[in-house]
């Protein structure tokens, strides 16, 4: 049984105070999803903002065939799919090396993580290079489970792939992770 | 079972070893008793998703929620969502693609069928000519002609200028 239930039904039926409460529910999870699939710190914020909109405009089509995490999560991966095409082309058209992003080092990463600690944004800051390396198909398998907590059959739902072919990437992510990680495992 | 197919459901035997269907765990199992390197694999995997799950969370930024509020009160809202073209164009694009592809064949055909037959090739009219039968009549002429600059030279080496276009370039 989906937890949000109620609250999406009421949602569906127009009630902006229920949207609202799942915007508060899922705003962290959603602003994690797009960062760790490689957001920087800025474009995270308007790309959450883009998530939520698109989601208010059609929870009124939502049907209950998955939860409505696993809903919005298809929603937010769509966001960041279309931002990183626009962000390729305009590349392809003003490309400098000067203006190539350094993933994880925007400045205001650290006004952004909530505890602050240098530690902290180290760890961060390794695991999203790291998951950079990935093919995105990969990544998004291993950020879904690892990062999120979805189970197999919400990974293969979401992705619309065969539940064996997200086992296959998730094991390949993992082992191309894991020379990647050595530092962070011996700490 | 072999190396490679345990590659295929190592990744959730290291999740929850109670995940796999029971003929799976049971050769799983197996296979890992008696291969060194895929027990190594078993951790390996386990290592990351671990790793992975320390992920320190983000919060939002600071007035998230009310610039969120600002853009979904913007969004119509009952009946005036029909006002919202991105949701009705999305909608009807197939049909209005179709209906435009309609429209452009209609043209074509139509193009096809009424188009004027190009009349026959009338026989150049030179200024040579012209000044002939218009002798006497104290009429002048200036003949006009779009033309590059290659063709021009050589009428007016040949003596053969071409109208272009009957006698509205008089």
């Amino acid at each position: 049984m989906d937890a949000d239930r109620s609250l999406v039904d009421a949602a569906a039926a127009g009630s902006r105070a229920a949207f609202d409460e799942l915007v508060l529910r899922y705003q962290g999870p959603v602003t994690g999803l797009v960062r760790a699939m490689g957001a920087s710190d800025t474009d995270a914020d308007d790309l959450v903002q883009e998530a939520f909109v698109r989601a208010w405009r059609s929870v009124r089509r939502f049907r209950a065939d998955s939860t409505f995490r696993t809903w919005l999560f298809g929603i937010a991966m769509n966001v960041v799919r279309t931002h990183r095409l626009k962000l390729a082309r305009s590349r392809l058209m003003f490309w400098s090396p000067a203006a190539e992003p350094d993933a994880g080092s925007h400045p205001t990463d650290q006004a952004s993580v909530d505890d602050g600690t240098e530690d902290a944004i180290a760890a961060r800051q390794m695991i999203d290079r790291a998951l950079g390396t990935l093919p995105e198909e990969l990544r998004a398998a291993v950020v879904l489970r690892d990062v999120q907590g979805l189970d197999y059959r919400e990974i293969a739902d979401l992705l619309d792939v065969p539940i064996g072919t997200v086992e296959s990437r998730i094991f390949r992510a993992r082992q191309r992770l894991r020379p990647l990680l050595e530092s962070m495992r011996k700490k | 079972m072999t190396c490679s197919d345990a590659e295929r459901v190592i990744g959730r035997y290291a999740d929850d070893p109670d995940a796999l269907a029971a003929p799976d765990r049971t050769a799983l199992d197996r296979h890992l008793a008696g291969c060194e390197a895929c027990r190594i694999r078993v951790d390996d995997q386990r290592t990351v998703a671990r790793l992975l799950g320390s992920r320190p969370i983000e919060t939002v930024r600071p007035g998230f929620a009310a610039r969120l509020t600002v853009r979904l009160d913007a969004e119509p809202q009952g009946i005036l969502a029909l006002a919202n073209w991105r949701a009705w164009t999305a909608t009807l694009a197939p049909l209005a693609a179709a209906l435009v592809f309609v429209a452009w064949s209609g043209t074509a055909s139509t193009t096809t069928v009424t188009a004027p037959a190009v009349p026959a090739a009338a026989a150049p009219e030179t200024f040579a000519a012209w000044t002939e039968a218009n002798a006497g009549a104290g009429r002048a002429a200036v003949f006009l002609q779009q033309s590059t600059s290659d063709v021009l030279l050589e009428s007016v080496l040949t003596g053969t200028i071409a109208t272009a276009g009957g006698s509205d370039g008089r």
